[in-house]
């Protein structure tokens, strides 16, 4: 399920939250970039180690 | 504001070098989301970049503590500790229009240039294709075709999924999020 914009607009993305089956979303003024900080700070304290990450292959499709 | 995480103090420290240096550049990747209404944990800081700085972009990293885990013409991966930072060179037209029309949003850690919504789209894509395993491309893909459907470029989207010869994903997207 998705948390509605106040104003009927649409969904506002929260995978994090909506993948435990939480609804939830910031205020509607709120800048995200300071949503996702607090969630980044949060999370660090949780998950202080991220799995590894692959790096880019040369040898990919680089059309943009 | 101050940063309270420790990737918004990673990326405060990247946009104050590269706005010292001059060097032009956009949020693409995780963090470019928020500015598409997709919030959403991330690991690391995902740039744009003026491919034809690229040099001295290393250079300032390097400076910075960041080592270089790869780098080609089309983009380089850094690592300093266990912080991730990747670079997209826009060297080719449609990456350098992308990064000219950047919109500059307000955030917390200041005054960034962020993709669109239909370039965020196409980098993502371009991500899945070299790598089907990055299942996450996928998703934001999703999520940000969901939360933006009504105001998408549906013609700049199609262009980027004919280039990967993907369009009957688009298709299937389009179709999980029906328009108005």
């Amino acid at each position: 399920m998705k948390a509605r914009d106040l104003d009927g607009g649409l969904p506002l993305e929260q995978p994090l939250m909506s993948g435990g089956g939480v609804q939830h979303r910031p205020a509607s003024h709120r800048d995200p970039y300071e949503a996702l900080d607090d969630l980044m700070a949060a999370v660090e304290v949780l998950c202080p180690r991220w799995p590894t990450r692959e790096l880019f292959k040369s040898s990919g499709v680089w059309v943009l | 504001m101050a940063a309270l995480s420790r990737l918004g103090r990673q990326l405060t420290e990247v946009v104050a070098t590269f706005n010292l240096m001059g060097v032009h550049f956009a949020l693409i990747g995780g963090l470019a989301l928020a500015t598409h209404r997709v919030v959403r944990a991330t690991q690391d800081v995902d740039l744009l970049t003026d491919g034809r700085r690229a040099d001295e972009i290393d250079s300032a990293l390097l400076k910075l503590g960041y080592s270089c885990l790869h780098r080609s013409s089309d983009a380089g991966n850094y690592l300093r500790g266990d912080e991730r930072l990747d670079l997209l060179y826009a060297t080719r037209t449609t990456a350098r229009n992308l990064l000219a029309g950047a919109a500059e949003v307000g955030t917390a850690f200041g005054a960034l240039h962020v993709v669109s919504a239909e370039g965020l789209i196409a980098f993502k894509l371009q991500g899945w294709v070299n790598n089907p395993r990055r299942g996450q491309d996928l998703e934001d893909i999703r999520a940000l075709v969901r939360a933006n459907r009504n105001t998408l470029n549906l013609a700049e989207v199609r262009e980027y999924f004919r280039l990967f010869k993907r369009e009957d994903l688009l298709e299937e997207l389009l179709n999980e999020s029906p328009g108005p």
